[in-house]
């Protein structure tokens, strides 16, 4: 047994151009595969993140009516029990807590619908990244507080720009209508249009005034320490507080989670169609190789070796290839992507489109654990299944005729 | 006779041929099956987005989709629509007409957009009956409303409950009505949910004093067209003062871009399985070429020229790689017809679903994805084929006979 497989391994380095063929295409496939699949999970999780960043936050909460209507007067459903739970909770990195009015926008020059983020913007920049996708002006300043940061597509509707006026009117709780003063301070642009047409930052402090209270809270934004625990945080605070609406990212924008389930079950068929004409280039060749080596095992099976130990040794070949070939494939994939996961891909060729997504133009590879173990697992089995055929076509070999053979 | 020659080549070493094909084959096929699965992974995110609501293309008046309100809206005589929907690709037309009003019920009231459709119709774009939570869909001849469960929810409101619609009719016209609501619907999109409110289209053009008036004329297309070149033919039929013509692309651009990113993306796979079935086919000829050695220095030796047997090669491998080619398109043809559309597994089938997705991806079924691939796969083998000629070119037929 030990003999046949060192015959085996020797047997792989014996025709060398066969094996560094097969090699450095299984390394190559692994590698290039892998490396494709950490880029494409990379652009969706930056579009993702992005959209997190400055729209979505992991969770969102609310009055379970609240968003039928943005009505003002659907506020979070025990609010001081809600905070205590937040504060306590370890899975909880952090949160914001905001009024929401819905009302109509206006100046001089025309009037829209917008919806109104107060908070308080020194906890908010923990939560939205608004503050660093400023085009015009800053995020809320020292001075006056009755600072508005609005969103591009807005300040060209209404014709706004920094230091301008803005008014918004919408309905208070007792049902009269109520009109605010703001000053633009910030214009942002956070790569959706929709939301930048339709979204505008006050401060909360000012806000408070105004009503003349501070527990007006509409909307709880929040984040977890890691957006895979995001789930389970949800389900931790809807059994504490069922009262009220509380939300994942994919909730509140199904067509993002839904690109996102998508292509990450696509990127299992790529794997997997790439496995298969790994597996098939293997096979093939190696099938081939029998051929060329009819003579061979015709000798080796008229001078006394077995069936059985052909088959094992011609299986130990193939086995060998990829015994070689998948470690350096993984491994040579590992380091590709964790070197681009640091560096990043400069991706300034195509940013305008990129931009668009509001991302930035590095791209940071990566790719989970799971994936590498999966996929080496996927490949060591079908090698190993392909490793059979080349075998079993060997035992089909009469040796009488194959010693004859040229 | 060196195309005889070639021929008999193949058939003197069965096994060996087949190997060679089956290279081939496998490339071809596995190239086809992944195309076909990314193009139709993107035609079902449009159709999933755009083609459960807001259709491929959509016929307004002019400055319509800027000032969405009832006075941009046109007439369309029957010659016209018969005309738009003989343009090749186009499947069907519906007829829509849109407007915001007020709706309330006793002291609630919310800000709806009232939707005139053509019920039977509609069922083109979108299974409705999947769609229906409560009650009952609107047919033919219904005067009663289907609304969203976002608004069903608003009002609190049950089946049989009317609604008082107050809104804004055709030139300046007062539009008032009362309505029974006889279905509620869940759109599967929580913005739609929320102001949604359907009735007959004769009955809202009614409502809205707005006799054979529409405000949208939505084109569906038939199966594996391209909107874009239907949208051509639609503008060059149409008056272009007095119409907008919008494909998805215009309507929801964000869809667009996010399908660009993935297709960019997407060549970069297909690049690499060329890559993956390249060493394929390479590492059999390689072991193909070792194997005949013998037999080219054979040849050689008793007075062959080394032209004349790369010829015949050369006319082995065009053999070869057509018949693969070949099979790899047929035996994709099957899996792409039967095994469309592949399912996801149940968990993630489940969340999509909940979202409003179907949880599928379809084959994209054309005929240029086989054929461009085959063609690709071809030209792949032919350049493979380089190895054994150059080793022909270095033989030396004293060793080459040596075993």
């Amino acid at each position: 047994m030990r003999q046949i497989i060192k015959i085996a391994w020797r047997n792989v380095w014996r025709n060398k151009l066969r094996s560094f063929i097969v090699i450095t295409s299984m390394v190559l496939g692994l590698w290039s595969g892998l490396f494709s699949a950490s880029m494409m999970s990379a652009l969706n999780n930056q579009r993702i993140n992005s959209a997190i960043k400055s729209q979505l936050s992991h969770l969102q909460i609310h009055h379970p009516s609240f968003q039928d209507n943005f009505d003002i007067k659907y506020q979070i459903n025990g609010l001081n029990k809600v905070l205590k739970a937040l504060d306590e909770n370890k899975k909880v990195n952090s949160y914001s807590s905001r009024i929401v009015l819905s009302g109509m926008a206006s100046t001089a020059r025309g009037a829209t619908g917008v919806k109104l983020i107060g908070a308080d913007h020194t906890n908010e920049i923990n939560i939205t990244d608004i503050h660093s996708h400023i085009v015009k002006g800053t995020y809320f300043s020292g001075g006056t507080s009755r600072q508005a940061v609005i969103g591009q597509e807005l300040a060209e509707k209404l014709k706004l720009d920094i230091k301008k006026s803005i008014y918004l009117t919408f309905v208070n709780e007792d049902g009269s209508q109520e009109r605010l003063k703001l000053k633009v301070v910030g214009i942002f642009k956070s790569g959706n249009s929709i939301f930048d047409g339709s979204h505008m930052f006050a401060q909360k402090d000012y806000l408070d005034k105004i009503f003349g209270k501070e527990d007006i809270i509409h909307e709880i934004a929040l984040v977890s320490n890691d957006i895979n625990q995001a789930k389970e945080l949800k389900d931790e605070l809807l059994k504490a507080f069922p009262d009220n609406e509380i939300e994942l990212w994919s909730e509140i924008s199904p067509e993002l989670g839904y690109a996102n389930e998508m292509l990450s079950f696509f990127l299992y068929i790529f794997m997997t169609i790439i496995l298969i004409a790994l597996s098939f280039g293997i096979i093939n060749t190696m099938l081939m190789a029998i051929l060329e080596r009819k003579r061979e095992l015709g000798v080796l099976m008229s001078v006394g070796l077995n069936k059985s130990k052909i088959f094992l040794m011609i299986a130990m070949e193939t086995l060998f290839i990829s015994i070689v070939s998948v470690p350096l494939g993984v491994f040579l994939s590992y380091v590709t992507i964790s070197y681009f996961g640091d560096v990043g891909i400069d991706l300034s060729m195509v940013e305008e489109g990129l931009e668009q997504f509001g991302m930035g133009t590095r791209l940071y590879t990566e790719l989970y654990l799971d994936y590498y173990i999966n996929i080496t697992l996927l490949t060591f089995l079908l090698t190993f299944i392909s490793s059979l055929f080349p075998a079993r076509r060997a035992l089909k070999l009469e040796p009488a005729v194959a010693v004859r053979s040229i | 006779m060196l195309v005889k020659l070639a021929w008999r080549n193949i058939w003197r070493n069965k096994k060996r041929s087949l190997i060679t094909i089956s290279a081939i084959f496998i490339a071809v096929f596995l190239c086809i099956i992944l195309r076909a699965l990314q193009l139709g992974m993107y035609d079902n995110m449009i159709n999933n987005v755009v083609g459960s609501y807001s259709g491929y293309i959509q016929i307004h008046s002019k400055g319509f989709w800027d000032e969405q309100i009832v006075d941009n809206s046109f007439s369309l005589n029957e010659d016209f629509l018969n005309e738009i929907e003989s343009i090749d690709g186009v499947s069907n037309t519906l007829k829509r007409i849109q407007s915001g009003s007020l709706a309330s019920l006793s002291d609630l009231s919310k800000f709806v957009f009232v939707t005139g459709i053509e019920p039977s119709k509609e069922s083109s774009l979108t299974n409705w009956e999947k769609r229906l939570i409560d009650g009952q869909l609107l047919t033919g001849k219904s005067k009663s409303l289907n609304i969203g469960k976002g608004v069903a929810k608003y009002f609190d409101l049950k089946i049989g409950d009317t609604l008082v619609l107050l809104g804004q009719g055709y030139h300046g016209m007062q539009a008032v009505g009362a309505y029974p609501v006889s279905g509620i619907l869940d759109l599967k999109n929580p913005t739609l949910n929320k102001i949604t409110v359907f009735m007959t289209l004769s009955n809202a053009q009614d409502f809205l004093s707005a006799k054979n008036m529409i405000t949208h004329l939505i084109l569906n297309k038939q199966e594996n067209k391209d909107e874009d070149a239907i949208a051509l033919n639609v503008k060059n039929l149409l008056n272009n003062e007095a119409y907008e013509v919008m494909t998805w692309r215009e309507m929801i651009p964000e869809l667009e871009q996010t399908i660009k990113a993935d297709s960019a993306g997407g060549l970069v796979m297909v690049f690499i399985l060329y890559m993956i079935v390249a060493f394929g086919i390479f590492g059999t000829v390689l072991m193909m070429t070792q194997e005949r050695k013998y037999e080219f220095g054979v040849l050689i030796s008793i007075g062959m020229k080394k032209i004349r047997l790369i010829k015949t090669m050369i006319y082995e491998t065009i053999l070869l790689a057509s018949v693969g080619v070949f099979l790899g398109i047929a035996l994709s043809r099957p899996i792409i017809i039967f095994l469309s559309p592949i399912k996801f597994p149940e968990e993630q089938a489940q969340m999509m679903e909940n979202m409003g997705f179907e949880a599928v991806i379809p084959f994209m079924n054309t005929y240029d994805i086989p054929l461009t691939h085959g063609f690709i796969i071809f030209f792949i083998s032919l350049i493979v084929c380089l190895y054994p000629l150059s080793v022909i070119l270095k033989l030396d037929p004293i060793k080459a006979m040596k075993i």
